[in-house]
């Protein structure tokens, strides 16, 4: 077949045709993730946040020799930033795969 | 003893406390997932208190990273 | 030990170059990433040459990444990222899976030690720190001194600015590191675990009648572990085109 300029309207209708069949628009559902990577993904945006954050500090003692409270400030910035990233991802999680609030609960079997 | 390997030892000794910062930040985890597998609809509502424990608990472990950090990079007047 | 399993990054020179001094080797790093590039723009260049409004198979899977992309980005930057930022991130997004592809096949065109580009930091981490840049210099041609507003969200207490700022400043800093780190761990992990994995049959398979039989375990292991390889060299080329736009939508409209 020859037809690399196909009609404007044979391909809008196509395009409608398509878009009807697939529902409300192309939607694209993201892969689902693999649990090690996910957890690769919570560590490593902790991690990096702390590693970034003594750094930074550490640069500003190497310039204002202010050693060792801009480390010591970085560190805690560091750890702050990573614990909002972390924040920050999990709540994206849960909105993308929210609980089923319908859920039965198990009774709990401790003779408590 | 010579200062500068004291140091080494200390900053090594010192990593200790996170490896112990792990432990109970694994207890918080893990008591958690428990208490959401029995009640999954609850658990949302927790979320606060999970990372405010997780903080609490990672807290500790980044003070010991302070400490082995300071005795590696701060250059200590004798 | 007989079969390293690190030996497979091994970096070798094979055009040995020098720059005032500096080592510019044409590596097998180098030819690897050289092949990914060429192999993309060769596919999609024949994929897309009938350009039929039927397509055949190679054109459905080129239309098919395309879309997918495309369909992405549209969804995390609206229509205005669409339009500025879909060539880059969708090259980025295919050197990354081609590269990762490639470390899949062990040899390639007689070169003993090819490997996935990005099992190297270095690659990830240009790619992260380039990644970087575009949003800060997009950012800053777009809304001007606005863009700092990506450090300090609306609708808190004054006060609270305090500490948020700093916060927000070493969270935006640590994104290229976290970026980086990512795609190279998991495609370093994975080849490291099925290098060691695969080391263990023919040191169960030497070792004895017991061994030997049970030295079946590992390898129907390995074959697993390189199914799942296959999927996570996808993933992660997905997710990193997908944080890139994540970032990037924060030059376009900075302040959450």
């Amino acid at each position: 077949m020859a037809d690399r300029k196909p009609p404007e309207d044979a391909l809008d209708n196509l395009r409608r045709r398509v878009a009807e069949a697939r529902g409300d628009g192309a939607s694209v559902s993201p892969p689902p993730q693999s649990p090690a990577s996910l957890a690769l993904r919570f560590g490593g945006e902790f991690g990096a946040a702390i590693i970034v954050g003594a750094l930074l500090g550490y640069g500003v003692d190497y310039f204002l020799h202010s050693s060792p409270w801009g480390l010591l400030i970085g560190l805690m910035l560091g750890f702050a930033a990573g614990i909002a990233n972390v924040v920050r991802l999990a709540r994206a999680y849960s909105t993308a795969h929210p609980v089923d609030s319908n859920a039965p609960s198990l009774k709990d079997d401790e003779e408590d | 003893m010579d200062p500068e390997s004291a140091r080494f030892i200390g900053a090594g000794l010192a990593c200790l406390g996170m490896g112990l910062a792990g432990i109970g930040v694994g207890t918080i985890f893990g008591n958690f997932l428990s208490g959401a597998m029995r009640n999954p609809s609850a658990a949302p509502g927790q979320f606060t208190n999970l990372v405010l424990g997780f903080a609490l608990t990672e807290a500790l472990g980044i003070f010991s990273l302070a400490v082995a950090l300071i005795l590696l990079f701060v250059p200590l007047q004798f | 030990m007989a079969n390293d399993p690190i030996k497979q990054f091994h970096i070798e020179p094979l055009i040995p170059i020098e720059v005032a001094g500096l080592d510019a080797s044409f590596t097998n790093a180098s030819l690897a990433m050289v092949a990914g590039v060429g192999l993309a723009a060769l596919f999609f260049n024949r994929a897309m040459k009938p350009a039929a409004l039927v397509p055949n198979r190679a054109q459905v899977v080129a239309e098919g990444a395309y879309g997918f992309i495309h369909g992405m980005v549209h969804q995390t930057t609206g229509d205005e990222g669409v339009k500025k930022f879909f060539p880059f991130v969708f090259t980025l997004f295919l050197f990354i899976f081609m590269s990762n592809m490639l470390g899949m096949f062990p040899g390639f065109l007689g070169v003993p030690h090819v490997f996935a580009p990005t099992s190297q930091i270095i690659v990830t981490g240009a790619m992260a720190v380039l990644v970087f840049l575009t949003v800060i210099v997009v950012g800053f041609a777009k809304n001007g001194l606005k863009f700092l507003n990506v450090f300090a969200p609306s609708g808190l207490h004054p006060l609270m600015y305090l500490f948020i700022v700093p916060i927000e400043v070493v969270s935006f800093f640590s994104r290229p590191l976290s970026h980086a780190v990512r795609l190279w761990a998991n495609i370093f992990a994975g080849h490291l675990l099925l290098k060691v994995i695969a080391g263990f049959v023919p040191m169960m398979a030497a070792g004895g009648l017991a061994l030997t039989a049970l030295s079946v375990v590992p390898l129907i292991l390995v074959v697993a572990i390189y199914a799942l390889e296959f999927l996570v060299a996808f993933l992660q080329a997905y997710v990193f085109a997908m944080l890139t736009c994540v970032y990037l939508n924060d030059a376009l409209h900075p302040g959450h």
